[in-house]
């Protein structure tokens, strides 16, 4: 396929040399801001669940849960797309999609968990 | 950088790696849309996923509530149930991500966000159950 991304480049600002800063204006900085702030959910996120575990005695739940925190936290400094998004290309956002995802459900089941132990303690 | 004849709209040649993005059943069909329209999909998607970390974050506070006090036990019920709607929530995300993807790459109307009921049933079942706990103990 060699379509261009989107719009002809000189659509919104009326030149052929607009920075893609000028032609997508704030989309990418709040894009980016959008997965730095899921980022630090997950982690914020992660590190309740460890506290919680460590509460209650189940060390393997809060070691996972710290482990993952860990990991997204270096996928948000490494891995999360900022370039990409102000060269105004758009992202290959799915892998990434798919870890956040991943994060989450595990998060999720991790917390289900914790919270059956003390339902059955 | 053309891809047209003369007096065509110049458009910038989209390079091979971008090509090979995945999912091939997203980006192998239709053309490609507005970069910013692609951003706000993929802003919405992590909305739904923040979504989930709040209900799982929500369902761990009641755990760690219950942890020091004595909470009735159907509240753990809750906070287990509140973990797992944050997970299928977050998968949900990546659902919808596509289906929206799809249906603007295709210049076909946007689906309807079909999940969007389910959730706020499952915002107001939990609100109403954790009111009432907190009406009976006044």
């Amino acid at each position: 396929m060699t379509s261009a991304p989107g719009p002809e480049p000189n659509s919104a600002t009326g030149r052929d040399d607009a920075a893609p800063a000028e032609i997508y204006g704030a989309a990418p900085e709040r894009t980016t801001l959008a997965w730095q702030r899921t980022g630090l959910g997950v982690v914020v996120c992660s590190f309740l669940i460890f506290h919680t575990a460590i509460q209650l005695g189940v060390l393997a739940i809060g070691a996972l849960a710290g482990c993952l925190g860990l990991v997204v936290a270096a996928l948000a400094i490494f891995s999360f797309p900022a370039q990409r998004y102000r060269a105004g290309h758009p992202a290959d956002s799915w892998r990434l999609l798919i870890s956040a995802t991943v994060s989450v459900v595990g998060l999720g089941v991790l917390g289900a968990v914790t919270g059956a132990m003390t339902l059955f303690r | 950088m053309t891809n047209g004849s003369d007096g065509d709209v110049v458009r910038p040649v989209r390079d091979d790696a971008a090509d090979r993005r995945r999912p091939r059943s997203v980006y192998g069909v239709g053309t490609e849309p507005d970069p910013r329209f692609s951003m706000a999909n993929e802003r919405t998607a992590l909305a739904w996923v923040r979504t989930g970390l709040a209900f799982i974050a929500g369902g761990i506070a009641l755990t760690s509530v219950a942890t020091v006090t004595n909470l009735p036990k159907f509240l753990d019920v809750v906070a287990v149930l509140s973990c797992l709607v944050g997970g299928v929530t977050a998968v949900n995300s990546l659902f919808s991500w596509r289906r929206i993807e799809r249906a603007m790459r295709q210049g076909e109307p946007l689906p309807a966000p079909t999940a969007l009921r389910w959730l706020v049933g499952a915002v107001v079942i939990a609100a109403a159950v954790i009111i009432g706990y907190a009406v009976a103990q006044a």
